[in-house]
C-alpha cells in the first residue's frame, strides 16, 4: 500500500542527488534548495490527492513538484533556464510550478504562498467543488503574521485547506525549537482547525493515514486541517552540501528510511537512474529563452 | 440633470460589471457596511450577497494573497483599502507576489484583479492617513497603477476591469473627488487614454494628476481671465509606464512644464517626467520645471499646517506667473483655495 509512494520517494532523492553532484557544473545556475530526507512527505500526500486538487509550496519544492507529476525534463530545463522548463526559464528552482497537475505556485518568500492557497480553496467553494487545496510550508513559516492571517480566515469561512507544515527542526541553521514559544498545533488549535501530528517522517503509513483523514474530513465540507510532519532535512539549508544537522539528527525516527531499504532494489535503481539520465540529456539540448523574449508576460 | 458623482459612477461601475461578471468579487474592511468605502460599495451587498462581498478582519497581506488565488482559479477580485496607507501592510502580496507572478511562472499562471485604494485628506488625517503611493507602485514592473480623475473614466476602467480584465491593475482614489459632480458621459475603452488633454493652451503645459487635475483646470481659468495666460492642461490617468507621446508634444509646442501631483517630489512622477523628457528630448525645456504636490514632510495634522503642506491651483498659479514672467493680480485670491475647506471629515 504505502510502497507507491516510497517509490516516488526514492525517485524524487535519486534526482535530489543527482541535482547535487551536477551543481558545481555549474549547469543548473539557480539557487537549490533540496529535499533530500523530506521526500517521503511530498511523495506521501501528493498521492492521496485527486488530479484535480491543487498543491502550492516554498522554495524547497522539487519534491513537491515531482510527486504531482511534473515532468522530469521540464523540471531539469527549468533548473536550467531553458524555454521548454515550466516556468519557460523564469522561475527556476525557487518559483516551480505545473499547472496541469494543479501545482499553482511556489514562492521564494518563506509564507507568501499560504494565503494565495487559501483563495484558491476559497474559489472552490464559491464553484461549489470539492477541490481540496494543501499548502506545503516549513516550522519557519508559522511564525509570520501571515500564517496567523490565514489561520484565521480559512477557519471563518470553514475552507477546504490542509496546512501541511514540514517541521525538519531547522531554520537556515538554527534549530526551531530556540526559535518558538508555542507548540503549532496547539496554535491551530486555536482558530477550530483540526490538527494531527505524525511524529515520525519516515512512517509512510501514518502519513497516508492522516492525509486520507484531512482529505475526507475537507471534501465533507467539514473544513481545514493542519497536519504536522517532523521531518529530517539532510542538506544545507540552500546549496548541494550536507547540513550541520546530520551532527544533531532531529526528530525520533523509529522506522528505518523506507527510502533507503528500498534502495536495495538494484533494478528499479537502474530503471530511475536511466529514467533521469534521459530526462537530463533532453533538457540539456533543449534552447534557451531567446532574447527577443525577455519582456514577454511582464503584463 | 445628467450628472453623477465620482463615487456614483465607481459605484455604478462596480455593479454593472459584476452583474455582467458572475465570478467577480469585492475584498475589504467594511465593504458590506458603513461606511461602505464612502458609498462606493453602498447596496452591493443587498444585491450580490455574502458570497461575492466579503468583509475581511483586518489582514491586508493574507487578503491580498486571498485574492491572487481567486485570480488564479478565474475569480476577478476587487479588493478595497480605505485608505493608501494600508497598501504597505499589503506591499510583499503585492509587490512579491501579485506583479511578478504571470513573469515568473512564464504566462502559464496569472492574476488579473483591481485594487482600489483611497487618499486621504484633510481634517487632520495626519502622517498615516494621506499618502499617495502612485509612485513607489509604480516602480515595479508587471503592476499597472491608474488614478482616476474623472467620473466617466472611472467607470469606464474599472468596468472593463472587472468584466474583462487580464492583469492586476491598481487604482488610487482621491477622496475629495468622490463628491465631486461630472457630466455623465459614456465613453469607450479607446477613449480612456492614459493621458488626456483637457485644456488646449500655448504657453505652458500642466501635467496632473488625480485631484490635482481639478486644481490645475482652476488656476488654468484664472490664469486666462487675469494673466492672459494661455494653459495646457493635461491629466495623467495611468502613472506607470507612462505614455509620453502627447506630453512631448505638448511641451515642444509650449517649452515650460509644470507637475502637479498628490504627492512628494522626491523619486515622483514629476521625476519620472522629466526622465522621460530628458530621455526624448532634452531640448523641449525652455525653463526649470515646477513640480508640486506635498512639502517634503510627513502630512501635519494640525490644519494649521495643512494649507502649508499641500500645493493646490493658487501654487500652480504662482508658479506659471512666475515660469512665464507674467503679471497677475496680488494677492492671489483665497477662492482658488477654497476647495481645500470644504472637507469636514470625520473620516
Amino acid at each position: 500500500m504505502g510502497l507507491s509512494c516510497v517509490r516516488q520517494a526514492l525517485r524524487i532523492r535519486m534526482v535530489e542527488e543527482f541535482v547535487a553532484e551536477k551543481y558545481s557544473t555549474d549547469i543548473f545556475q539557480s539557487p537549490i534548495h533540496l529535499s533530500n530526507g523530506q521526500e517521503l512527505v511530498s511523495a506521501a500526500v501528493c498521492s492521496r490527492l485527486n488530479k484535480s486538487d491543487f498543491v502550492l509550496g516554498t522554495y524547497r519544492s522539487h519534491a513537491l513538484y515531482l510527486a504531482v507529476g511534473g515532468s522530469l525534463r521540464g523540471f531539469f530545463a527549468e533548473l536550467m533556464g531553458k524555454e521548454t522548463g515550466s516556468g519557460r526559464g523564469r522561475a527556476g528552482s525557487m518559483h516551480l510550478s505545473d499547472v496541469n497537475q494543479g501545482f499553482l505556485g511556489s514562492s521564494a518568500i518563506v509564507g507568501s504562498t499560504i494565503p494565495v492557497a487559501a483563495g484558491v480553496a476559497l474559489a472552490c467553494q464559491l464553484d461549489d467543488t470539492n477541490q481540496v487545496t494543501a499548502s506545503f510550508f516549513g516550522e519557519g513559516a508559522t511564525a509570520l503574521g501571515v500564517f496567523h492571517e490565514t489561520l484565521n480566515f480559512v477557519s471563518l469561512h470553514n475552507l477546504s485547506v490542509i496546512f501541511i507544515c514540514e517541521n525538519n527542526g531547522w531554520e537556515i541553521s538554527n534549530p526551531s525549537a530556540e526559535l518558538h514559544s508555542y507548540d503549532i498545533c496547539d496554535f491551530a488549535k486555536q482558530y477550530g482547525i483540526r490538527t494531527a501530528q505524525v511524529k515520525d517522517g519516515n512512517d509512510a503509513e501514518a502519513i497516508l493515514h492522516a492525509t486520507e483523514q484531512a482529505v475526507r474530513h475537507a471534501r465533507e465540507g467539514c473544513g481545514p486541517s493542519l497536519l504536522e510532519i517532523f521531518t529530517h532535512r539532510e542538506r544545507e539549508h540552500v546549496g548541494p552540501g550536507f547540513s550541520v544537522s546530520l551532527d544533531r539528527p532531529h526528530g525520533a525516527f523509529k522506522a528505518p528510511d523506507p527510502v533507503e531499504v528500498l534502495r536495495r532494489d538494484v533494478d528499479l535503481v537502474r530503471e530511475i537512474e536511466r529514467e533521469i539520465q534521459e530526462a537530463f540529456n533532453h533538457a540539456v539540448k533543449d534552447p534557451f529563452p531567446d532574447a527577443s523574449s525577455l519582456m514577454r508576460d511582464v503584463y | 440633470m445628467n450628472e453623477w458623482t465620482f463615487a456614483e459612477a465607481v459605484r455604478t461601475s462596480l455593479v454593472d460589471g459584476m452583474r455582467q461578471n458572475p465570478k467577480s468579487l469585492v475584498l475589504g474592511q467594511g465593504v458590506r457596511h458603513h461606511p461602505a468605502m464612502f458609498g462606493t460599495t453602498r447596496g452591493i451587498h443587498e444585491e450580490f450577497g455574502d458570497k461575492r462581498i466579503i468583509d475581511f478582519p483586518i489582514m491586508e497581506e493574507g487578503m491580498t494573497g486571498v485574492a491572487l488565488g481567486l485570480a488564479i482559479r478565474g475569480w476577478f477580485p476587487v479588493v478595497c483599502h480605505i485608505r493608501n496607507d494600508f497598501l504597505l501592510l499589503a506591499a510583499n502580496q503585492l509587490i512579491n507576489m501579485v506583479a511578478k507572478f504571470k513573469y515568473m511562472y512564464g504566462g502559464s499562471l496569472r492574476a488579473p484583479m483591481l485594487i482600489r485604494a483611497v487618499v486621504g485628506r484633510s481634517w487632520g488625517q495626519g502622517p498615516q492617513h494621506s499618502q499617495s503611493l502612485q509612485s513607489i507602485f509604480s516602480h515595479f514592473p508587471g503592476l499597472t497603477v491608474l488614478m482616476p480623475s474623472d467620473a466617466n473614466a472611472a467607470y469606464r476602467y474599472y468596468f472593463d476591469a472587472v468584466t474583462t480584465g487580464d492583469r492586476p491593475l491598481l487604482s488610487i482614489e482621491h477622496r475629495w473627488l468622490y463628491d465631486l459632480t461630472f457630466q455623465k458621459r459614456s465613453i469607450s475603452t479607446d477613449e480612456v487614454t492614459p493621458y488626456r488633454t483637457l485644456r488646449v493652451g500655448s504657453d505652458v503645459t500642466i501635467v496632473a494628476t488625480s485631484f490635482m487635475v481639478r486644481e490645475a483646470m482652476m488656476a488654468a481659468s484664472w490664469l486666462e481671465m487675469n494673466s492672459g495666460v494661455s494653459c495646457e492642461v493635461g491629466c495623467l490617468e495611468q502613472i506607470s509606464a507612462i505614455d509620453m507621446t502627447p506630453i512631448i508634444e505638448s511641451v515642444r509646442k509650449t517649452g515650460l512644464l509644470v507637475v502637479a501631483d498628490t504627492s512628494w517630489s522626491s523619486y515622483g512622477l514629476a521625476a519620472e517626467v522629466c526622465r522621460l523628457i530628458m530621455e526624448t528630448d532634452p531640448t523641449i525645456i525652455k525653463s526649470p520645471v515646477k513640480s508640486l504636490g506635498m512639502k517634503p514632510a510627513p502630512c501635519p495634522t494640525s490644519h494649521s499646517l495643512e494649507k502649508e503642506f499641500y500645493d493646490g491651483a493658487a501654487e500652480i498659479v504662482e508658479s506659471v506667473l512666475s515660469m512665464t514672467h507674467a503679471q497677475g493680480p496680488k494677492p492671489i485670491p483665497e477662492e482658488l483655495a477654497m476647495i481645500r475647506t470644504k472637507f469636514r471629515g470625520p473620516f
